[in-house]
């Protein structure tokens, strides 16, 4: 590696580093820092700060409604993390069975990676609407009554519904990726011993491609507690009663509702925590899933 | 274990013919080597023996049964392929008994004992809980064995199962896989493009190339009567010498007559039907030598390269326009330049049609080029 | 012990009647499994695209109410809504703000962090895996972590509201970096020494190897940021506060706000909804070869 290092003038490289440093310093690094200061404090754009000590931190601990969304967050994140990756393998696993035009299928299946979440929102808020919902007519007559505006685990079913079908194709790229690089000799080794397709999906395939799936139940968990911002945002605004009341929405709702920047950091520090956490499990799985390669 | 035959076997990929109409029967419990240039169609072929490939025509038997149209699980064969293709997630002890269990037609205590008794053979009993990834590749290739042993299968597809292996370790192999074979007596096809593996493996040697069958015979059998001009050059290391002459008849001898040299060829068939026309004279290198004196049945040629083997001094020859390779006594005293007496071994010699590459003549009994062996195949 | 029987049995009975099959019956078998994966796949694909395929089709509608899947047939009015969402309602303004905040980060960032991954692959310099880290630490500060404070930040830098905030915050990239040193490290060392050797510095590297040789991963890398900046919803939706600086994400709901007071609410948002989408899905349908590529290398 050493032996292409060759350029030594530190002027230089101080200069080409320059704007990414000061990027990160001033609009990454620095917001979190800020953020863990702030969270000491009642801060407030009207009535400026005024240091509170641990008073936030308390607050959040002894607020029900926070310990709600904590609950709803993570099961919601759950939800997408197995139903994501359940259909993901299964989409998967179909294409790389396919013969021929494995390639057009692939991109048929993958395109809502670049579908924004606002669109999948709003399509989805439209054909699942309770009144006007083209299939809402028809899930009615099987006995179900649609209404998840008050409904608080029917509007959780229908945002988890949206925010899979935004993920699976993200996950598709890589489990294909993944699959494609199983030796073929395995699979031939397989079928002569007379090893079913599920059998040769979940005893051979699955352990082989774990850490491909151990990167992605970390990808996925993460879209579950941001990146379906904008479809709670269009859809429920967190409700109906808190019901699709996330971290990030709560967090949303008390800084630019309430306008409490002191809480509101204070809940920033904890999704921090929750992240680094998430990095730091991927980093001990996927080493102790390291030696697949061989 | 079970004989198979194939029969007017084709296999054509969209548009490429991988394997072109092959003929070849392989008696029950022999030992069949495969050996040929890249992509001439080896893997393919066993590939459809597994049934991994449809073949496009043709018909395979295993013992009296049809199996061309039986899935690769019902046929019964097991195959050990150039990467081992071991789960790396299982052990070794589960690389074995997977297959066997998915097949479920073995009991617990029967599969227990299988994987005790290959361990056994194989010689792997203290690797039976690592990983492939905490094994060597002579060690994988011995479970990838295991695996194929236990299922106790009739017939053994083997493709290129050492050619991963380093130099030392492909020869301790390949004695150990003539051991197992002479143990277990089961049906056996082992595909490889190192000819040294197929003549030293084999009890029949089968050359392809180009999509057919060359020449079924054994290793000696190759060596020392080639069918085709193809096969000859093929074997032997380094290759035949091919030069192209003219056949004369002169008296009662027929002669192959170069531009600088008249060799009398012995008695033999085709001969006669040869002479007045053109042929390409075969000589492998071991058949010619530096004469110490030149006589009427000794040519001379310009020394061009030499190259000492060390047991042998490799000499690249020059005799008009016409070049040719020969083993000379260790530390004889050429150098290129030097003008050397040439004599060959008049019974080593061989005559090839120009057009069709058929061999046409012998020196050497050539009437036992009609011998039939165990493994037949029609060209 | 009558169980094994049984199964020798029935293994063997299997057998004689596996045995006999053509080829042309394995053949049928092999295509028959085939065509069912086909049909499976199909439908999965139909059903992926089902709820992308029904805004179109209300996007075409005059009135967006469809409440069965007899009202689903396409209408005439095509033009007409799509001119009167881009033109009548404005969203050509939100689609503007988009695409220049879009590319402004795509060539910002590509700029920036090709010169950090050059430095970081090609440069001798003391605490050099600390730098790395202090790139690399920054994936677990995205957005949602630390909007709060941004906004405090970018809000007393009296950027708030501005272009500025919208494209600056975004241009340091760990992603990036790491797949483009990723990529460096995978192409041969000699080809930098030769440069040394030649005396060709490290911008003229960068600019006439580096580059040249890294076409495929910078137009997949470019893709993902392009999709990445152009979805962003939360930021824009907190800091930018002039619609006329709005981008399409929040814009679309904008678009609902105004078009709500007319009898075609849902057939605009419809409008919009596909317009939005129409750019990063024309990129992944145009890369898609590049962009597979360029995820693999990120997984490491
Ligand atoms: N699945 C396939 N699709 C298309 N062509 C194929 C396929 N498999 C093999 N071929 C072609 O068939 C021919 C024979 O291939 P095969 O693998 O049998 O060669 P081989 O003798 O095993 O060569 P090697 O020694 O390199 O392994 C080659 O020209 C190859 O390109
Ligand atoms: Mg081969």
């Amino acid at each position: 590696m050493s032996t292409r290092e060759v350029f030594t003038d530190r002027l230089q490289a101080g200069v080409l580093l320059l704007p990414t440093m000061v990027v990160s310093l001033l609009f990454l690094y620095y917001p979190t820092v800020r953020a863990v200061g702030l969270s000491f404090y009642r801060a407030s754009l009207a009535r400026g700060d005024v240091f509170v000590g641990l008073e936030n931190y308390r607050r959040l601990a002894s607020s029900p409604e926070y310990l709600r969304s904590l609950l709803v967050s993570v099961l919601f994140a759950a939800c997408v993390v197995v139903g994501v990756m359940a259909v993901a393998l299964c989409v998967s696993f179909l294409i790389h069975e396919i013969d021929v035009g494995k390639g057009v299928y692939l991109v048929a299946v993958i395109w809502p990676y670049a579908l924004p979440p606002a669109v999948a929102g709003l399509v989805f808020l439209f054909i699942a609407h309770p009144n006007i919902g083209i299939f809402t007519s028809y899930i009615e007559t099987l006995g179900v009554d649609v209404n998840w505006f008050s409904n608080g685990p029917q509007a959780f079913v229908v945002v988890l519904i949206a925010a899979v079908w935004k993920q699976v194709g993200y996950n598709v790229i890589f489990m294909t990726a993944a699959l494609g690089n199983v030796p073929e000799s395995l699979t031939e080794t397989a079928e002569l011993d007379g090893v079913s397709r599920t059998q040769r999906l979940l005893r051979v395939y699955v352990p082989i491609i774990s850490p491909t799936l151990v990167f992605l139940v970390i990808m996925n968990t993460i879209y579950g507690f941001f990146g379906t911002f904008a479809m709670i945002d269009l859809m429920t605004k967190g409700g109906p009663a808190g019901a699709t009341n996330i971290l990030i929405y709560d967090l949303y709702r008390t800084a630019f509702q309430f306008y409490e920047f002191g809480f509101a950091s204070a809940k920033s520090v904890v999704l921090f925590v929750a992240v680094g956490l998430l990095m730091y499990g991927q980093f001990r799985l996927s080493d102790r899933y390291a030696y697949y390669g061989g | 274990m079970t004989d198979l035959t194939l029969q007017g076997v084709r296999k054509e990929f969209d548009g490429v013919v991988a394997v072109k109409n092959i003929d070849l029967h392989i008696p029950d419990g022999a030992f069949v080597t495969v050996v040929g240039p890249s992509g001439c169609g080896k893997s393919t072929t066993l590939r459809l023996i597994a049934g991994l490939e449809q073949a496009t025509d043709g018909m395979i038997q295993m013992g009296t049964q049809d199996v061309t149209g039986v899935e690769p699980k019902d046929r019964d064969v097991a195959m050990v392929f150039q990467n081992y293709a071991l789960y790396p997630h299982m052990t070794a002890r589960r690389n074995i008994t997977f297959g066997m269990k998915a097949a479920g037609d073995f009991s617990d205590e029967e599969i227990e004992r299988q994987v005790a008794e290959a361990a056994a053979v194989l010689d792997i009993d203290d690797l039976l809980d690592r990983k492939p990834g905490e094994l060597s590749g002579g060690e994988r290739q011995r479970v990838a064995l295991g695996r194929a042993l236990v299922r106790d299968p009739e017939v053994f597809l083997m493709d290129e199962p050492l050619s991963n292996l380093d130099a030392k370790l492909r020869i301790k192999m390949r004695a150990e896989l003539a051991k197992l074979h002479s143990e277990f007596g089961t049906t056996t096809i082992y595909v490889t493009h190192d000819q040294t593996e197929a003549l030293t493996l084999g009890d029949r040697v089968v050359v392809m190339n180009d999509g057919r069958i060359q020449q079924v015979d054994s290793p000696q059998r190759l060596y020392d009567f080639p069918k085709t001009r193809f096969v000859a050059e093929f074997i032997g290391d380094p290759a035949m010498n091919m030069l192209p002459v003219d056949i004369a008849r002169n008296g009662t001898d027929y002669e192959a007559v170069g531009p600088t040299f008249r060799i009398t060829l012995p008695e033999g068939d085709g001969l006669e039907a040869a002479a007045g026309g053109q042929a390409i004279l075969g000589i492998r290198p071991e058949s010619l030598s530096v004469a110490d004196s030149a006589d009427r049945s000794s040519f001379t040629a310009e020394v061009t390269v030499t190259e000492p083997l060390g047991d042998s001094l490799l000499l690249e020859c020059r005799t008009g326009d016409q070049e040719f390779k020969l083993h000379a006594e260790p530390r004889t005293a050429v150098k290129p330049g030097d003008q050397v007496a040439l004599t060959v071994d008049a019974e080593r010699l061989h005559l090839f049609d120009s057009q069709t590459g058929n061999a046409i003549y012998h020196a050497a009994a050539a009437q036992s080029l009609e011998e039939t062996d165990t493994v037949d195949s029609t060209i | 012990m009558l169980g094994s029987l049984l199964t020798a049995l029935t293994a063997a009975v299997e057998r004689s009647q596996a045995a006999g099959r053509t080829t042309s019956e394995r053949l049928r078998q092999l295509e028959t499994e085939q065509l069912t994966l086909h049909v499976l796949a199909a439908t999965v694909v139909f059903l992926i695209v089902l709820p992308v395929l029904i805004a179109a089709l209300v996007s075409t509608k005059r009135a967006g109410i469809v409440t069965s899947i007899a009202d689903l047939a396409p209408g005439g009015h095509a033009l007409s809504n799509y001119r009167r969402a881009l033109i009548g309602l404005e969203f050509w303004r939100y689609m503007l703000n988009s695409f220049v905040m879009s590319i402004a980060v795509v060539v910002g960032k590509l700029i920036v962090s090709l010169l950090a991954a050059l430095v970081i692959v090609y440069y001798r310099f003391p605490y050099k895996n600390a730098v790395f880290l202090f790139i690399l630490f920054t994936l677990l500060l995205p957005v949602p972590v630390r909007f709060v404070p941004l906004y405090r930040l970018t809000t007393e830098l009296g950027m708030g509201n501005t272009f500025f905030a919208i494209t600056v915050p975004y241009l340091a990239s760990a992603t990036t970096v790491f797949i483009l040193r990723q990529h460096f490290l995978s192409i041969p060392a000699s080809l930098v020494e030769t440069a040394k050797v030649d005396g060709v510095g490290p911008l003229r590297f960068l600019w006439s190897v580096l580059v040249p040789m890294s076409r495929a991963v910078l137009v997949g890398v470019s893709v993902i940021m392009f999709v990445y900046t152009w979805n962003q919803y939360l930021w824009p939706l907190v800091i930018i506060n002039a619609e006329s600086l709005q981008v399409a994400q929040v814009g679309l709901s904008l678009l609902r706000g105004q078009a709500s007071t007319g009898e075609v609410a849902w057939s605009m948002v419809m409008t919009g909804s596909i317009l939005t989408l129409l750019p990063p899905l024309a990129l992944l349908v145009l890369f898609r070869r590049q962009l597979l590529e360029t995820f693999t290398i990120q997984q490491k």
